[in-house]
């Protein structure tokens, strides 16, 4: 089997580091990365835990594909009880730390407590330390990745910048400068426990049976399964691609979400973006290559993806590429989720033009947007009423109705009156409004299935979230689609066991019902799983989408049905039969 | 009569990796499919096609004189 079949546990509190067994039947019912870094947190944290305090606890978790030729194996879990919206929150990191993490001889890295002072984890093969990290506090995530390198060599590093020093809710976490763990304030878990970065460095590997008939089946799939139309948009044109999809079906985020089409957008789409590019970028064990890496005057960014064009570009009024690019760096840098700060910044703008409260920007205004990033992680000026986010920002100035927040999460590039599950999507993800739970306008607004209709979307909905919630546990990345048989195939020959896609099907639908287990021991219930006002009274104004909302009673009818299949109450609980069903 | 037919992402190399080509059409309109099926695209390659900047399906018919983008499949965002 591909686990080490180790943990390391690391307290900073103590400033004690042990290792102990994985728990096998744990991971035999939640496979790794998402599901297991769940079932660890619902197991060892209490109801009512302060995310900011030191009883919160990081986890990092890799899963049984990581560190194999897998194709799209190269992710990492990272996940915490989020300060953003207090729910569970996992996240998703690129790059190349989750192999080298194996390497070392570690399947997960459990953080606890809270160091005195500013340190950084150092961890090489048996070889763990906590050193200090005085000198990098308040530096930008990329300088800090700079300097341990120059340090200690050859690590892969993560970090967080000053937003996460700050503890902002839209605090990420920043690996090999340009990936990141983005949503929910993970950054912020990290900074409430003085825990600057984590460097790793592993000489070992990993054993896989009949190696040779082992890569030779993977590089068959690579071709045949991943290298397919289906996926090669990553490598073509990247995530930059969405623009046009989004514009044309009129689910562009414009001016915070006040319109689903933006008249500029040629300006920020993949053409605009391919004008500036000077490499491709991959992650570990992945053909796709989905990142540019791109250069306009004088910025340059691995990026922009879809969100940050999207949130950050359209929903700000700003058709300046370069700016973009920029704003990006920065974000990146001072490691804030582009989804969240553009979301925010938008907000912002509509308040000021309203009148509601002056916050110096308007839309388009590329000047002010500059200086955001650096006002905004610092809580400094404006930044410091922006830090918090829409929902808060909403509390103390107003224009509740149009804050773009689920659970206090700020909702991601596709309007839900062009698309009505993505609607539903975001109001039933474990995390608050998010598109990576489920991304239905795949097959919806940007495929044949009517968009503007509340029949069929509970059980599309369901059935993606089950299927990217193992996926997101074995480890394959989001951009590889693969069916759960093929899934199946590849976990039978790590694990050795038989896998039917039937049980990968019933583990996806468990991750998903422990994830509401723990939002429930928090107090969320129905009235949570709710949308802004915003989506359900206010009609789009141009393009394929003009003069369309998403009805309240039609949402309704969604998320009772969505309960109903999920063997839920009305209230969303869960029932007794379904947790007993599930082995909860 | 000639259409503009605009091809996405990985779609390109089924019309020479040219973004964007005329394909002519004859003097009855044309079934887009049709189209599509002489280039070589698998209908499960595309996602949605839009005419004139609207989103359609293949079963539109096209006189000449349009833009057509064709999208290829996208998972994940």
């Amino acid at each position: 089997m591909t686990y080490t079949g180790t943990v390391l546990r690391v307290n900073l509190s103590t400033g004690k580091t042990a290792k102990e067994p994985l728990n096998k039947e744990w991971a035999r019912n939640y496979l790794g990365g998402k599901g297991l870094s769940i079932k660890y947190l619902y197991e060892e944290l209490k109801a009512g835990t302060d995310p900011l305090s030191p009883e919160n606890k990081l986890i990092l978790m890799t899963g049984p594909t990581t560190g194999t030729i897998v194709p799209n194996s190269g992710k990492l879990a990272i996940a915490a009880k989020s300060p953003a919206t207090g729910t569970i929150l996992d996240c998703s990191i690129g790059g190349h730390f989750a192999p080298e993490l194996k390497y070392a001889g570690y399947d997960a890295v459990i953080i606890e407590g809270k160091a005195k002072a500013p340190v950084y984890l150092f961890i090489e093969d048996d070889l763990v330390e906590l050193r200090s990290a005085r000198e990098l506090w308040g530096k930008g995530a990329h300088e800090t990745e700079h300097i341990i390198a120059e340090t200690l060599g050859d690590v892969i590093t993560m970090a967080i910048g000053p937003a996460g020093e700050n503890l902002l809710p839209m605090a990420c976490i920043s690996s090999e400068l340009y990936r990141q763990a983005g949503r929910g304030g993970i950054g912020a878990v990290m900074g409430s426990k003085n825990l600057k970065a984590i460097a790793v460095w592993g000489s070992g590997g990993i054993e896989i049976p009949n190696i040779r008939k082992f890569s030779a089946a993977m590089n068959k799939i690579k071709r045949e399964d991943t290298m397919t139309d289906d996926n090669m948009w990553a490598y073509s044109d990247g995530t930059p691609m969405i623009v046009d999809l989004s514009q044309s079906t009129g689910i562009l985020p414009t001016r915070n979400f006040q319109d689903g089409a933006f008249p500029e957008y040629k300006k920020i789409n993949s053409e605009a973006v391919k004008n500036t590019l000077k490499a491709k970028k991959a992650c570990f064990a992945c053909p796709l290559a989905c990142s540019n890496y791109v250069k306009k005057g004088q910025a340059e960014v691995e990026g922009p993806e879809y969100e940050t064009l999207a949130l950050c570009g359209s929903n700000c009024g700003i058709s300046d590429l370069e700016a973009i690019i920029e704003f990006n760096r920065l974000c990146d840098d001072f490691c804030l989720d582009t989804i969240s700060a553009g979301n925010t910044v938008g907000f912002a703008m509509e308040l000021t033009e309203k009148g509601v409260y002056d916050f110096g920007i308007s839309f388009g205004d590329v000047d002010n947007f500059l200086k955001m990033p650096g006002l905004i992680a610092r809580r400094e000026g404006v930044g410091a009423d922006l830090a918090e986010g829409v929902r808060a920002m909403a509390e103390k100035f107003g224009g509740k109705n149009y804050a773009m927040q689920v659970k206090g999460l700020e909702i991601p590039g596709y309007d839900p009156r062009g698309s009505w599950s993505m609607g539903l999507a975001y109001g039933t993800a474990d995390r608050g409004a998010c598109h990576m739970r489920a991304w239905p306008a795949a097959v919806e607004a940007f495929g044949d299935i009517d968009p503007f209709t509340a029949e069929g979307k509970a059980e599309l909905v369901i059935g993606m979230q089950d299927d990217n919630s193992v996926k997101f546990s074995a480890i394959f990345c989001d951009f590889w689609a693969l069916s759960t048989e093929r899934m199946a195939e590849i976990l039978t020959v790590l694990l050795e066991r038989k896998i039917e896609a039937a049980e990968l099907t019933t583990i996806g639908e468990r991750i998903n019902n422990l994830a509401r287990l723990f939002n429930e021991r928090e107090g969320f219930t129905r009235k949570d799983d709710d949308l802004p006002d915003r989506i359900f009274n206010e009609k789009l104004a141009t393009g394929f989408t003009a003069g369309k909302l998403l009805p309240k009673d039609d949402y309704e009818i969604m998320l009772g049905e969505y309960y109903r299949l999920r063997g839920w109450d009305e209230n969303g609980i869960i029932s007794d039969q379904k947790k007993k069903e599930l082995q909860l | 009569m000639e259409i503009t037919l605009i091809l996405r992402g990985p779609l390109k190399r089924y019309a020479d990796n040219k973004g964007s080509v005329t394909v002519p059409v004859g003097s009855e309109k044309t079934r887009l499919a049709d189209i599509v099926n002489q280039l070589g695209i698998p209908a499960s390659s595309i996602s949605f096609i839009q005419v004139n900047g609207n989103k359609s399906d293949l079963e539109a018919l096209v006189r000449g004189g349009e833009e057509v983008v064709v999208n290829p499949r996208v998972a994940g965002g």
